[in-house]
């Protein structure tokens, strides 16, 4: 199609020299031309990275917005769009609803922008809307806080509500099974230290105590058991 | 193509009040209190269009700056094959408000043309150059815009009521006056 237009713009040309368009063509032809060797080689490079420019100024973004329609613009131009049409501001690109409040500010890393936006005074331009944070929910926080590392993560489900916090297994079950538990699930030591620093600390104090006395009991019986043991069978053997 | 929208919607008011000026409507009184600060921001987003409009010409139409001012264009556009327009090659201004692109340009034809949305003085009726300009628009969309306007005039929203007419009742021979008018002004 193109190709048959510039055909027929040279025949014209051709057969009709005398006409008054002819001269204007031939100035715009040239203008835009010589427009194009002046402006080719300081914005070819510009027009290539232009994935992230502003949609208005065509520019990289000063103090980037995005709205919820996801198109990209200087705060400053968005702005100024949106004022001089107060009644019923649309996006420029898809003529989406947008609203002031509904602007989401963006900070990258290396932004030109350092400073505070809403500290910057830009005449007739108010600042930038703020960016919105919502705290991450609670229990999702403590298990990121208490899990540390990639391997917990999956079993966390296990180690989560059922056991944590223990309204249906009473601290005597937790003491008696205690020392079961540790030495089953031994790769598992923060997990489980965790879960059994719940129980009330004197119970499990008390039961190794206990434990002592009775071994020291024990092994105090059996030794005279021994003794005595040994004595007989002397007598037998001396008898 | 699909982007660009054409008019449908203008009331006679409207178009007898903007045709003359348009953009002057109602964004004039916010858009005047960035008219000075807003000179270099149109000027580099002008620029910019004009890098984009010579770096990826569009097929059928071609525009630059006049002279030195950057906010004067003047812009060809080839009659699109299959239309009366045909053949023709039509010129245009483009003046550009200072605070472009915040309002629309003002796009007036050159050359005559036998259109029912086209005025004697060359003022197109075009939503787009009037309420529903966005900034986003650039040059070649607009004149990709006038160009589907020679292909698919729209005789219910016209700006000559006697074309739109010839055009509903008598297509033949608004297609040959059309044809007619190409050949004497546009060729």
């Amino acid at each position: 199609m193109s190709l048959n237009h510039s055909q027929n713009i040279e025949t014209s040309e051709e057969n009709n020299p005398t006409e008054t368009n002819t001269g204007l063509r031939k100035r715009v032809v040239h203008n835009a031309e010589s427009s194009q060797d002046k402006n080719l080689s300081c914005s070819e490079k510009e027009t290539h990275s232009s994935l992230f420019d502003c949609h208005i100024c065509f520019d990289s973004p000063n103090d980037p917005v995005v709205t919820p329609c996801g198109h990209l613009y200087c705060w400053s131009c968005i702005y100024k769009w949106m004022a001089a049409h107060p009644d019923c501001p649309s996006c420029p690109l898809c003529k989406s609803s947008i609203e002031k409040d509904k602007i989401i500010p963006i900070y990258g890393r290396n932004g030109q922008d350092q400073v505070d936006p809403r500290t910057k005074v830009i005449p007739d331009i108010p600042a930038r809307p703020s960016g919105q944070r919502t705290e991450l929910p609670r229990s999702s926080s403590t298990s990121q806080s208490s899990g540390g590392g990639a391997f917990h993560s999956p079993h966390s489900p296990f180690y989560g509500s059922p056991f944590y916090p223990g309204p249906f297994s009473s601290p005597v079950h937790h003491s008696n099974f205690g020392p079961f538990s540790v030495s089953a699930f031994g790769p598992f030591p923060s997990l489980f230290g965790l879960q059994f620093t719940y129980p009330p600390p004197q119970s499990t104090g008390s039961v190794p105590e206990t434990m002592t006395e009775e071994q020291a009991n024990q092994a105090f019986v059996s030794r005279l058991l021994l003794v005595m043991g040994l004595l007989i069978i002397l007598c037998l053997l001396f008898v | 193509m699909s982007s660009v929208r054409r008019a449908s919607s203008n009331t006679p008011t409207t178009r007898a009040t903007s045709s003359g000026a348009s953009g002057s409507g109602r964004n004039s009184a916010v858009g005047s209190k960035w008219s000075t600060g807003n000179l270099s921001g149109s000027a580099k987003r002008i620029q910019k269009e004009l890098a984009e409009i010579s770096l990826d010409p569009p097929s059928n139409c071609s525009a630059g700056p006049k002279g030195d001012s950057l906010y004067e264009w003047v812009a060809t556009l080839i009659g699109p094959a299959g239309s009366p327009y045909q053949g023709g090659v039509f010129f245009l201004d483009i003046t550009f408000p200072p605070d472009y692109p915040f309002k629309p340009p003002k796009v007036v034809f050159r050359t005559r043309i036998f259109h029912c949305n086209i005025n004697q003085q060359g003022h197109i009726c075009l939503d787009i150059l009037k309420d529903n300009w966005s900034p986003a628009l650039t040059v070649s969309k607009v004149l990709l815009s006038v160009c589907s306007l020679l292909t698919d005039p729209n005789p219910h929203d016209p700006l000559v009521g006697s074309i739109a007419h010839q055009y509903l009742t008598d297509r033949k021979a608004h297609d040959e006056t059309a044809a007619e008018w190409t050949r004497r002004f546009a060729t």
